[in-house]
């Protein structure tokens, strides 16, 4: 869940703008002060034109769909958040780090990037248009520009252009839901539009499991699926 | 000297909090549910003792303050309209139409410029008290999945094992069928699949009498207005999971005959029964000639010549009808920053005008002239309001106040009741259903 924003917090950060902005603000979303935290992987502000997330992580409809298809190595889950974006838009490191690979066996094509963070995490920029023009081994900091937001298949520009972001496990191995540990106004950044990229799968047996964008699982990669519901909805 | 202002102003703001503390979040109950529809409850807010009242300050001012049509006293506050989000807001020219457009040719700018709240503290003259809206919270935290509304104003959605029943003014919930899926507009009716991939079976929810039984996989089966006829999107299988997608659209009688492919597609979405119950809007891309938008199909046309594309854009996301069928709003994206929006037209294409505002939207279920919205702001405002444009006049009345009534919308998760007065939505805050009660 969202951390609790206090009237006392909030009453006290109003003033304290109200004077002279010498406290964070709500700039980058509802998490105050956590500077361990990533940021995004866009500069500015999201809208229609430019950028807004499309598809969140972990039980989303789209994934279910596509649970065997696309997404069975990664237990039937959408292991990422897709930001829509125009091709060409650049992408800025979410946090300090090392780059860990470009173009390697990670996945989304046609060109992926990933960073080694501090925190022991590792991102990958995926669906990208270009190679990047890093160097494994070479250091990064947050919000630099790291490479260029592109299309699963490569010129399909018009409709489907994204980025895939995830947070993998520092071995590889998995992906973690990046929604906590991003610094983000995230009920915001779908600007109030639907899609089943951002509505979650209903177990009619579970109907409460994995049911927000907070709440939703690790993935192992190559173990059993997660959403195989006996039940579905929709089906 | 600066670090004391800033000891004095925390001061000040501890102070504040114990002052008031009622107004912020949505976790806070009203102790009594049915008093709570109709009796503003809001502590009244002294100016001068909670700095929240600083943003509302401009609004005092004599030029701020406009007329509503009834001659209200209503009060603009310019760090509250969307028009001060940084989101794009570039207003669309005639050469903004996206090129395979023909038909708009002026779009002017429709944007919200009058609240019909006074902020507090301002006078209100002689003339009767605006309504003051309320919230309250009428389901706990994680209920009720897929809500929405019934004709007849009841709240429905599925809970545990159940599809369930809400009066609003009750509060009490009762359990209507174990089945869940699309229903009919009146709730007489139920489309639902009992396995993956399995048939769609259309029943009866008082007495689960089968009327139809569809071999169509799973596919969500949109029953019509008036009961008489079924539209779905059948998804063709063993296809490459990255391709666009391909679909036929089938349509039918409620009781199974007549089933045909109306049309071949790809990508569709946004399927939606125009109030006479005969023709269908969709977004898709025509297989025959690869063009993409939002099309009308007459599902009792003989040929897929029946669809007509009616917007054509690349970017074309979402799209919802108006209750009476006459009206389309829609939302382009990544198609350039004057064609990317939200859109209004006429359900025929005809009169292309693009909304200032970014937001998710609802039409009135029972005014097919009213749309609500709730924009979405620049980052750093954690509250949102809900708003009401009228098409007819063309003019935008913000509805509730973020600042004394934030609304935690979950994403798209917010339903407008049919009396036109009341709103569920899910709150981002705690995953409860709240209420609020609008006019």
């Amino acid at each position: 869940m969202l951390p609790k924003i206090t009237r006392r917090r909030v009453i006290g950060l109003g003033l304290v703008t109200f004077a002279g902005t010498l406290l964070p603000t709500f700039a980058n979303g509802t998490a105050l002060g956590q500077p361990d935290k990533f940021g995004l992987p866009f500069a500015g502000q999201p809208g229609l034109a430019n950028w807004f997330v499309r598809q969140w992580y972990g039980n989303t409809r789209w994934a279910y769909r596509q649970r065997r298809a696309i997404y069975g190595a990664g237990q039937g889950l959408h292991f990422g958040v897709d930001f829509f974006a125009p091709c060409g838009s650049p992408i800025i490191a979410i946090g300090d780090g090392i780059v860990a690979a470009v173009d390697g066996p990670y996945g989304s094509a046609p060109h992926n990037l990933l960073v080694r963070h501090p925190n022991g995490y590792v991102s990958l920029y995926g669906h990208l248009s270009q190679r990047s023009t890093l160097r494994v081994g070479q250091q990064v900091r947050r919000g630099e520009v790291v490479a260029f937001s592109g299309v699963p298949n490569g010129t399909d520009c018009d409709t489907r252009a994204h980025l895939h972001l995830e947070i993998r496990t520092s071995n590889l191995g998995g992906t973690v839901n990046p929604i906590p540990l991003m610094e983000a106004d995230w009920p915001n950044l779908t600007l109030g539009l639907p899609d089943e990229g951002l509505e979650f799968e209903i177990n009619l047996d579970n109907p409460t499991q994995w049911q927000t964008i907070y709440n939703q699982p690790a993935v192992y990669f190559g173990r059993a699926l997660l959403n195989d519901f006996a039940r579905p909805w929709p089906g | 000297m600066p670090y004391l202002l800033l000891i004095l102003l925390l001061l000040f703001a501890a102070c504040g909090e114990t002052t008031n503390t009622a107004t912020l979040s949505p976790t806070i109950s009203e102790p009594d549910l049915t008093s709570s529809l109709t009796i503003a409850v809001l502590p009244s807010v002294s100016p001068t003792k909670t700095p929240l009242q600083l943003t509302n300050s401009p609004t005092l001012a004599p030029t701020n303050v406009s007329s509503t049509p009834n001659a209200l006293p209503s009060v603009t506050s310019p760090l509250l309209t969307p028009t001060a989000t940084s989101i794009p807001t570039n207003e669309p020219t005639a050469t903004s139409i996206p090129t395979n457009e023909p038909t708009a040719t002026s779009i002017p700018t429709v944007g919200p410029t009058s609240t019909p709240l006074p902020a507090s503290g301002s006078t209100a003259n002689a003339l009767p008290v605006p309504f003051q809206p309320v919230q309250r919270q009428i389901a706990p935290p994680n209920c009720c999945q897929a809500f929405a509304f019934a004709r007849d104003g009841r709240l429905y959605y599925y809970d545990k094992s159940a599809t369930a029943l809400l009066d609003l003014a009750g509060g009490q919930s009762q359990r209507l069928t174990t089945r869940w899926g699309l229903f009919s507009p009146d709730l007489s009716l139920v489309a639902f699949s009992a396995r993956v991939g399995g048939p769609t079976t259309i029943e009866q929810v008082n007495d689960g009498t089968r009327r139809a039984t569809l071999q169509n996989r799973s596919s969500l089966t949109l029953i019509s207005p008036d009961n008489t006829r079924l539209a779905y999107l059948l998804r063709s299988p063993n296809q490459a999971p990255e391709a666009p997608q391909l679909f036929e659209l089938w349509t039918g009688h409620l009781d199974g005959s007549n089933l045909r492919a109306t049309w071949t597609l790809r990508e569709g979405a946004n399927l939606a029964w125009f109030p006479d119950s005969r023709h269908l809007l969709l977004t898709a891309r025509n297989v025959a000639n690869n063009r993409f938008g939002l099309w009308v199909v007459d599902s009792q046309a003989t040929t897929g010549q029946s669809a007509t594309l009616i917007v054509e854009s690349k970017g074309l996301l979402a799209a919802t009808l108006s209750s009476d069928g006459e009206r389309v709003v829609y939302a382009i994206t990544l198609q350039g920053e004057v064609n990317s929006g939200v859109w209004l037209a006429n359900a025929d294409g005809s009169n292309r005008r693009k909304f200032d505002w970014v937001g998710g939207w609802h039409w009135s279920p029972v005014n097919g002239t009213e749309l609500f919205y709730s924009p979405i702001r620049a980052a750093g405002e954690t509250a949102s309001a809900l708003w009401s444009y009228d098409v007819a006049h063309q003019q935008a009345t913000r509805l509730t106040d973020p600042v004394t009534l934030p609304l935690r919308l979950s994403f798209d998760q917010w339903q407008i009741a049919p009396d036109n007065k009341n709103m569920v939505y899910r709150s981002t805050t705690d995953n409860a259903l709240w209420l609020v009660r609008f006019r």
